[in-house]
């Protein structure tokens, strides 16, 4: 595939900039991809095209819906020092006030921002390789989202049978139009679920691994969660858990404001932490980060308390 | 207030926020002149100016500002 085959990427990274002329680091990024990784960008913009009928500059859109929700969260976090919302009842009222569109073009800006925001984009190649070397029979990703991450371990993980969960209706549509879009449509390879995690029963299942992408941060009890994890989980399956501290979003309420109040909230909900990665703002280090109260990305690698 | 001394402000704000004393902005001033210009200090310049200048910003309207020279416009509405 040749340079000119990205012209249309090209074109919505000139007008990214266009729109959004602070995000320099946009240009950094799509210059440092890899074919491959402008393949998978560029096949996220045609699955929009294709399934929601958007144009570039729709898609333009939820981007910027996404991105002035998350700057004036940032504006909220930096004046008040918290999240705004703190329970998903004002989370939900908050959405409910916004028209029906408005969790679409949400999920589809967060989307983009895997290849246009530093952390995500750490993130998303950091996630591929974080399974290269485990493999098993019953894989779980909890909160499929936007579906990028359960599409890409159903493409490229070695176990035999995928399941995906969501309490949303319109990310299990999403995820599932993203898996027929790229033709990746064997029943018996995958399963989607509406379903709550906490009301999972233990001992119904034998995940060998638990994937939690960026969900932590939106529940109310985090420990809890942690700790059903913990429950589903035996002595072998690995537990994949991303997350962020001091990182506002309108969907935000579990606040985190350091690794070490986040390893001890494993530690106390019956997970051993195998490693923990930190994707730090614009590569700054930990101390001016959290001083600073910069958003960090968190990956952390887990296993059953024993 | 003229727009020289919205400048005149707007330029000791940025020294401040930036932390760097030789920072001069001018109307067409944008991101990539000022290294560390990213969204997050952008968002503290946004809420620095506002409280200097007792103005509220959107941040749908603050995103879309191509250079100081817009961002000096928009205070220039509201004071």
């Amino acid at each position: 595939m040749g340079i000119s085959d990205f012209s249309r990427l090209e074109s919505m990274i000139g007008q990214l900039l266009d729109r959004f002329p602070f995000q320099s680091h946009i240009a950094e990024l799509y210059s440092g991809m890899t074919e491959q990784e402008k393949r998978e960008f560029d096949s996220c913009i045609q699955f929009i095209c294709d399934v929601y009928g958007m144009t570039e500059r729709d898609i333009l859109d939820c981007y910027q819906i996404f991105n002035d929700d998350t700057l004036e969260e940032s504006k909220y976090f930096i004046e008040h020092g918290k999240y705004r919302y703190s329970t998903y009842k004002e989370v939900n009222e908050y959405m409910l006030s916004k028209d029906t569109h408005y969790m679409r073009s949400y999920q589809i800006g967060l989307l983009l921002s895997l290849f246009v925001w530093p952390n995500h984009s750490a993130m998303r190649k950091y996630f591929l390789q974080s399974f290269h070397n485990f493999k098993g029979k019953l894989y779980l990703e909890v909160g499929v989202g936007h579906g990028y991450y359960f599409k890409t371990a159903v493409q490229s993980f070695d176990y035999g049978r995928f399941v995906g969960i969501d309490i949303s209706d319109d990310s299990l549509h999403m995820v599932q139009s993203f898996l027929r879009w790229h033709s990746m449509t064997q029943p018996q390879k995958y399963e989607l679920k509406k379903l709550d995690f906490l009301t999972m029963e233990s001992g119904a299942y034998a995940f060998d691994a638990i994937v939690c992408g960026e969900v932590l941060e939106h529940v109310e009890n985090p420990g809890a969660f942690i700790k059903k994890c913990s429950d589903l989980a035996h002595e072998k399956t690995l537990i994949h858990i991303t997350t962020a501290i001091n990182a506002p979003a309108i969907d935000h309420i579990s606040l985190f404001r350091s690794p070490d109040e986040l390893a001890n909230l494993f530690c106390e909900n019956g997970l051993t932490i195998l490693e923990m990665k930190l994707f730090l703002y614009r590569n700054k280090n930990l101390e001016f980060c959290l001083k600073r109260k910069l958003p960090i990305t968190v990956s952390i690698l887990a296993r059953k308390a024993s | 207030m003229t727009r020289q001394e919205i400048f005149k402000n707007l330029n000791l704000i940025f020294q401040d926020v930036f932390d760097d004393e030789t920072i001069h902005v001018k109307e067409s001033t944008t991101a990539a002149d000022i290294e560390d210009w990213d969204s997050l200090t952008y968002v503290t310049l946004i809420i620095t100016i506002e409280k200097h200048f007792h103005i509220k910003f959107d941040m749908k309207e603050v995103s879309g500002f191509a250079n100081v020279g817009e961002m000096a416009d928009a205070i220039e509405r509201k004071i």
